[in-house]
């Protein structure tokens, strides 16, 4: 894990407005391919000053974390039926045995769950447990997960610029065609293989019948709920960038692709 | 007139789509249409022209193979439209077809039309 990829991922969050604040609370999402643990592991990655942050799910279910200097302190509030009172107690440097047991409990907690809500608020010096706390990438360890290593993008030396490296930060699988074409990357990169420049052609032509296809886009979703998308936008010169993409990510997709054709 | 009012209680409940129209894509023909204002023959024609040429024409095999499965909607640009394409799951003819602002909310749109299109199809 690099600082340098910690702040790429949290300005990727800002500008695709992820981090916005509604009635109080930010909603977190699984990144491609992972679970929500990560999303909440980050949040204690995030979070310097002490802090209570209390996530939530659709239903109304609620755990609350105490953290402080990027270390949780420990976890309060567990739901009924998830874990044990024991996991509540405060974390130390002798924690070691303790934490599949936490890790356990968030993926409990998390299970089924699209996207859950954070709110922070202030942990008062007085309610402090009088501890360490461990790590938010010890924890990540524990869960055999990469804090911000494992994002579906390549790393920024062989990132692709413009709206295929924006989009690969949300997409299953992105592939370039045309003068400076990229083979697919991403963690289903394989779905994109059988993609060729003939197929791209056909869609340019369905997109925009007869004219120039530059500026525009199409998205095709699989049948079924929750299905992915393929985005397939036309730059210029014949070049295109096609993204597979969870379905839910296809407003942002198309607000990406907007707003980077406005910058060109 | 059942499928006139499920169409018209989608397209009201959904912020920015300004037409929505029931067609049959193997006829190329609009069923039904609401919509604010009236819109000439030739701009719904276009649209289900379009929807035809994103649901209907053959899909290539790497778009097949990306998707695992077919295409059961599509969005694409207009001149100042966002175009939105939903097929039923039931009846891979008929499909709802959306005129809707840019800003709309895309997903809102599929599973509106994906609900209005199962009530419209379910027998009273």
């Amino acid at each position: 894990m690099s600082e340098d990829r910690r702040l790429r991922d949290k300005l990727a969050r800002l500008a695709s407005g992820d981090d916005a604040v509604v009635d109080g609370a930010r909603r977190l999402f699984a990144r491609p391919g992972e679970d929500l643990v990560a999303a909440i592991l980050v949040e204690i990655d995030e979070t310097i000053l002490a802090r209570r942050l209390t996530f939530r799910t659709e239903d109304g279910r609620h755990l609350t974390a105490e953290v402080a200097n990027r270390r949780l302190l420990r976890l309060t509030d567990l739901p009924a039926g998830i874990g044990d009172p024991a996991l509540s107690e405060p974390l130390g440097p002798e924690s070691d045995p303790v934490l599949p047991s936490i890790i356990a409990a968030l993926r409990t907690f998390a299970a089924g769950e699209e996207a859950i809500s954070v709110e922070t608020g202030p942990l008062p010096q007085r309610g402090q447990p009088d501890v360490l706390g461990r790590s938010a990438a010890a924890l990540a360890a524990a869960a055999g997960i990469a804090l911000y290593a494992a994002s579906p993008a390549p790393d920024a030396s062989d990132m692709p610029a413009g709206f295929a490296g924006d989009v690969s930060r949300i997409a299953l699988a992105v592939r370039t065609f045309g003068p400076s074409s990229v083979p697919p990357f991403g963690p289903d990169a394989d779905r994109l293989a059988a993609l060729d420049d003939s197929e791209i052609a056909d869609l340019a032509r369905r997109a925009r019948p007869g004219g120039d296809p530059a500026g525009a886009f199409l998205a095709l979703a699989a049948t079924g709920e929750d299905a992915s998308v393929l985005f397939v936008g036309f730059e210029s010169a014949g070049a295109s960038v096609a993204a597979l993409i969870p379905a839910r990510e296809i407003g942002k997709t198309i607000s990406l692709w907007r707003a980077t054709r406005a910058r060109e | 007139m059942r499928a006139a009012e499920e169409l018209s209680s989608f397209r009201e409940a959904v912020p920015g789509c300004r037409v929505a129209t029931f067609a049959d894509l193997s006829s190329g023909l609009v069923l039904y249409t609401s919509s604010h204002t009236r819109l000439p023959q030739e701009r719904l024609d276009a649209l289900c022209a379009k929807a035809r040429a994103m649901l209907v024409t053959g899909v290539p095999s790497g778009v097949a193979a990306a998707l695992g499965s077919g295409v059961g909607s599509a969005v694409v640009p207009d001149d100042q439209s966002l175009l939105v394409f939903v097929r039923s799951a039931a009846d891979p003819n008929e499909a709802i077809l959306c005129d809707c602002t840019f800003e709309t909310d895309v997903n809102a749109v599929i599973a509106g039309a994906a609900a209005a299109l199962a009530a419209i199809e379910t027998p009273d």
